[in-house]
């Protein structure tokens, strides 16, 4: 809300200064944005009237002018070519310095004496450019300071007022406040009212108004209305138009500006028809019927629903209650009798209409807010008053004033001892009291017990729409007490264990096994483009948002990868082709009407293993990087038995590399290369590999328990094999035929070499394997190891046909 | 004898003083003192002297054998430092080339951010808390006291699921999840992913926010600011300025925004805290009783606070970052820095 420091003066003559008002609102609870004072750097600029424009005698674009002020002729030559003679404007005369720092001086140009300028909008620093010098309206007198003639010594302060304050929305409601936080005293602006009519004046046809009835009374708990007969519309005068400007509203003609200025001024919405274009004289506020349509001012004509609330005339809808007037009896230049209206619509109406609809407005905005509803005629009077002020014309005598279930104001119970408790005080019913008079707050105490402490009841003013139990009584103590001044302590609590949840400590892990192995971590958005379906059709039911800002984000990604992938692609087309990077984070699983989130760990790698660097290899990371660092995360989680089996048909993934994590059937992950064709789809032009855990299912798997064994006392003995075997035949097989032949001097077999090419037939390939043999009871002799690795490389032998190399 | 024996002696340590390798001194050692050596072959005609003489000439020998032996050696032994040093000096490297090591690589200044003010709460007692991230109206509105149509709902602008789902807007739904299942007392914080229809400089719409609660039999609003300050000394310096000043959330009364003194400017004004030397850092609140009557609590017997902080924007103010898109562009550039 933008509100204007000389009209707030007005109320509070001893008013703090901007600075120190702006901090004193800010403190209790009236946020102060920002202080704008648009006029504060021009001083000295007068207004002048241009008395004739001559062409200059030496330069073509220049121009010549005498301009008449208070203290005489000048003579001025210009540069612009928008004025004529007669053209009211802002003379900057000698010694006169403007907002970006242009001194103005008598200067001869090309000859010419001039004795100052005529001031442009940018040169006044009102805009940031603008064409031209600056024309003034004409009824501004000549002479008077620029400033206070259009009105710019004002200062207006932006206050972000919050949603359960609707009573600020107003000079008065901020005036109300100030005077209660500086304990200033506050003056209401008088004003009287004339209506005609009655005995002196015959009422004419116009005058008698129009029969009013509200079909829905919880809808609209109010409805006034006055008459205004024989009006002249026009524009309105400049003190009006600055104000309303200053405050962000344009002006339209007199009658609508005034609404708008009893709408600054009080905080309560009025609305002006053309009475003459009101069927029927009748007013009717009901339910709009199927199928009703209204256009309204902004020229949109709009279907309505059974719940939105309008106001009707004897045929159709002339107005969206409370949001928007109808284009059909909007106030026009020819308009020469109104009936104005000041009513109190009900807050989740107006909201519901105004979001169903799509129209905001300031009016929308204070009801569902929640106007005064004893504000209702004060408003209304003053608003017709202003109209007969500024537009001429007869007011009406009476008003129409529809109140079926007068406001009863609430009374609240409100407890010392409970302010006490809630705000960690202790204060006392002196200071309370202070605090409820100084908010206009009328209060009784109630009669207790000896020892018990004040009670109140406590009944607050129709304006206050958001005071309507004990607590917020208790924030009114506590913000006019002042916050700074409520004790700062350390709660007293009982001692507990704070530990982190299970998948926070897992996540924790995770992130210290990859950033130990060089990975960045990514943060991407959680929702994905459709796009992502286009390579993934499998997942193609993701959760879609109704409202999303852009398509691009939309659906509720199913996989961290496809972001990963837009990561990778990102950084590459940056020139950064070297990846390692993961992210943890959300998927979202539509089951029915439920959601499944599963929390997720996924890693992309690309380009060069250790990067480029005088001392290592320049080699591409391959499958196996990406698959030992799976292996490196499960075993630091503790998931032991995990099996990893090749699948040809991952999504995202190459079916020739590629494979799932599984631990006792259930899958926990996969991980392999990205497939080319969604890499292309991307136009990400180099191999990359990635993978996927699910966080939750390893945590059901997992073993953070930690044994210990005893270290061997007994020597091992090792045999090396090396065996050329069928390219075919997976390592893993080999392996579980060792292992599964059920040797139990085998401590271990590992694989310490593959090759394949030179000396190694087509087809196969070499395996060099170690064997370490221990007992834990006796050293072992040769002879032992000898007579069991025969029968694990005979098996060998026999299941998988592998020939033993060195053994002709 | 004598004489013979004395001449060897002599060109034996003549021959010494000019020798240059260590080669030529083991030669000369075998060549003199070896078991087949001249100072052997001399000593073999020690049984042709008479019985006086032997023992004299005897003790000649050996004094001889003694003399050579200590300046063989310790030519040996230069000789052997010096190829020791040679070496040395051989297998010299540049030191200062740069050392190999794999990068490492580093969480995002998000989740670093997070884990600060996470581990200070857990170091107050608090326990980490989570919750889902696709919420139902009833969870982030109606049971946080924001009915549907009301207007506080314009101050978070919500993505819809559909009608009456949503994402959530905050991690406030966290508490009403926590006290449907517990009784006070309560030391809660719960971070997470929080969505907002909303993206410009300072707006994406995804960001973190840590929530935080205690419920108890007598926590004050003094209890409150005790506990935030106590957390943003911690954070920040624990000498910043600190001020509390009333605001309106719908499930906490009475309400208040903390500011702390601007960590750009020291509080003199500047653009990031558009002048007013303060910036905003978090809301906070004394839970609204009908938060608690929501969860069955009875809010004559218990009290409590609520708080909310944006994680983005206090990783901005202490990294100096502006713009925070750079959160989400994951720019390896960018996540390299922290």
């Amino acid at each position: 809300m933008k509100l204007s420091y000389n009209w707030l003066k007005e109320y509070i003559r001893a008013l703090p200064s901007p600075d120190k008002l702006a901090e004193r609102l800010t403190m209790a609870g009236l946020e102060v944005e920002g202080i704008e004072a648009p006029g504060k750097d021009i001083k000295g600029v007068v207004i002048a009237q241009i008395l004739s424009v001559e062409k200059h005698p030496n330069a073509d674009r220049l121009s010549f002018c005498k301009v008449k002020t208070d203290k005489g002729i000048h003579s001025i030559v210009c540069g612009a070519r928008n004025m004529k003679a007669g053209d009211k404007v802002a003379l900057a005369l000698h010694g006169t310095t403007l907002p970006r720092g242009i001194k103005i001086e008598k200067t001869k140009i090309r000859g010419v004496e001039s004795e100052g300028m005529m001031c442009s909008e940018s040169e006044l620093g009102l805009k940031d450019a603008s064409e031209g010098i600056m024309i003034l309206p004409q009824d501004l007198p000549v002479g008077k300071d620029f400033t206070e003639a259009m009105g710019l010594n004002d200062i207006i302060l932006n206050i972000n007022v919050t949603p359960n304050r609707p009573d600020c929305l107003s000079i008065l409601g901020i005036a109300r406040e100030v005077a209660a936080i500086t304990r200033c005293k506050m003056h209401e602006v008088r004003w009287k009212r004339s209506e005609v009519g009655g005995k002196k004046q015959p009422q004419t046809s116009n005058l008698k108004p129009p029969s009013v009835s509200i079909d829905e009374s919880s809808l609209c708990r109010r409805y006034s209305a006055r008459v205004v007969e024989n009006i002249k519309v026009g524009p309105s005068p400049n003190w009006l138009k600055q104000r309303l400007e200053s405050h962000g509203f344009r002006s339209i003609n007199n009658v609508v500006d005034v609404t708008n200025y009893v709408m600054i001024e009080y905080g309560h919405p009025l609305h002006a028809f053309d009475s003459d274009l009101v069927d029927g004289k009748q007013i009717v506020v009901r339910m709009a019927h199927e199928h009703e349509s209204i256009q309204t001012l902004d020229n949109i004509t709009r279907k309505l629903t059974k719940d939105m609330l309008v106001i009707c005339d004897k045929e159709k809808p002339i107005a969206l209650a409370g949001v928007m007037g109808g284009k059909e009896s909007e106030i026009q230049d020819t308009t020469k009798n109104i009936f104005l209206e000041s009513a109190y619509f009900d807050p989740s109406c107006v909201r519901r209409t105004s979001k169903a609809l799509g129209i905001s407005t300031d009016s929308s905005y204070r009801f569902e807010r929640g106007a005064d509803i004893e504000g209702v005629t004060r408003a209304l009077d003053r608003a017709a008053q202003m109209i007969v002020e500024l537009a001429g014309g007869d007011m009406a005598k009476g008003m129409i004033d529809k109140y079926p279930r007068p406001y009863k104001p609430i009374t609240i119970k409100v407890r010392l001892s409970r302010i006490n408790k809630i705000l960690g005080l202790n204060i006392n019913k002196k200071e309370v009291e202070d605090c409820l008079k100084r908010l206009g707050i009328d209060f009784k105490p109630v009669r207790v017990q000896k020892g018990e402490g004040a009670v109140w009841n406590v009944i607050p003013p129709s304006f206050r729409v958001d005071i309507l139990k004990e607590v917020d009584i208790i924030e009114e103590i506590a913000r006019l007490y002042g916050y700074e001044k409520i004790p700062t302590i350390l709660p007293l609590a009982r001692l507990s264990t704070a530990k982190k949840t299970g998948v926070d400590m897992i996540r924790e892990k995770v992130r210290d096994i990859l950033t130990n192995n060089g990975f960045l971590e990514a943060i991407n958005y959680s929702f994905v483009s459709p796009k992502v379906f286009e390579i993934a059709p499998e997942i193609n039911n993701g959760l879609r948002l109704i409202n999303p800002l852009t398509e691009e984000q939309s659906i509720m990604r199913r996989s961290l990868i496809s972001s990963l992938l837009e990561t990778m692609r990102y950084n590459v087309n940056h020139n950064n082709s070297d990846i390692k990077i993961f992210e943890i984070g959300r998927i979202f699983i539509p089951k029915g009407k439920e959601t499944e989130e599963r929390e997720m760990v996924s890693g992309i790698i690309s380009g060069l293993r250790y990067g480029e660097a005088w001392s290592v290899r320049r080699d591409a990371v391959d499958f196996y990087d990406i698959k030992g660092v799976v292996e490196q995360i499960l075993t630091g989680l503790g998931v032991a038995n995990y099996t990893f089996t090749a699948k040809a048909d991952i999504l995202f993934l190459h079916p020739g590399k590629g494979g799932v994590f599984e631990v006792n059937g259930k899958p926990i992950g996969m991980t392999g290369e990205a497939h080319p064709d969604t890499l292309q789809s991307l136009d990400i032009k180099q191999p990359a590999y990635i993978f996927e855990l699910d966080l939750q299912a390893i945590m059901t798997v997992m073993s953070s328990q930690k044994g210990y064994r005893p270290i061997p006392k007994y020597p091992m003995i090792i045999r090396d094999a090396a065996m050329i075997v069928n390219r075919e035949i997976p390592f893993q097989e080999l392996y579980d035929a060792v292992k599964g032949a059920g040797i139990k001097l085998l401590e271990k077999v590992d694989i310490f070499d593959v090759y394949y090419g030179e000396n190694i037939p087509e087809g196969k390939l070499s395996i060099a394997l170690r064997f370490v043999y221990r007992s834990s009871e006796r050293t072992l002799t040769d002879n032992e190891v000898n007579n069991v690795h025969v029968i694990i490389l005979d098996n060998l032998k026999n299941r998988f046909g592998v020939e033993i190399r060195g053994e002709a | 004898m004598r004489d013979r024996l004395l001449q060897l002696e002599k060109a034996a340590l003549s021959e010494i003083s000019s020798i240059k390798n260590k080669e030529a001194v083991i030669e000369l050692k075998n060549r003199y003192l070896g078991r087949k050596g001249e100072l052997a072959s001399l000593t073999k005609e020690l049984g042709k002297l008479s019985h006086e003489e032997r023992p004299v000439v005897g003790d000649l020998i050996n004094s001889i054998r003694g003399r050579i032996e200590e300046r063989v050696n310790s030519l040996l032994t230069a000789f052997a430092q010096d190829e020791r040093e040679q070496r040395l000096k051989a297998e010299r490297v540049d030191v200062t080339l740069p050392g190999r090591y794999l990068p490492l690589g580093n969480s995002h200044p998000i989740t670093q951010i997070m884990d600060e003010v996470v581990s200070i709460f857990l170091g107050m007692g608090f326990k980490v808390a989570e919750g889902p991230e696709v919420e139902t109206d009833y969870y982030n509105f109606e049971a946080l006291n924001i009915p549907k149509d009301h207007p506080a709902r314009d101050m978070q602008d919500t993505f819809y699921i559909s009608d009456d789902v949503l994402l959530r807007t905050h991690t406030s739904p966290v508490q009403i999840r926590v006290m449907q299942g517990k009784k006070p007392p309560l030391r809660v914080i719960a971070p997470g992913k929080v969505y907002r229809r909303d993206s410009d400089i300072t707006h994406t719409p995804m960001f973190h926010q840590v929530e935080g609660f205690m419920v108890d039999e007598s926590i004050t609003f003094g209890d409150l600011k005790g506990v935030l300050t106590a957390f943003l000394h911690s954070l920040f310096r624990e000498d910043i300025a600190i001020r509390f000043r009333p605001s309106f959330f719908p499930f906490t009364e009475p309400s208040v925004e903390v500011d702390i003194q601007c960590v750009m400017c020291n509080g003199k004004g500047c653009r990031v805290c558009k002048g007013s030397g303060w910036l905003e850092i978090l809301g906070a609140g004394m839970i609204h009783p009908m938060v608690f009557k929501a969860v069955d609590y009875d809010s004559e017997r218990y009290t409590g606070f609520a708080f909310g902080l944006g994680i983005e924007r206090i990783a901005m103010l202490k990294y100096g970052i502006d713009d925070i898109r750079m959160f989400f562009e994951n720019d390896v550039r960018f996540l390299r820095q922290f």
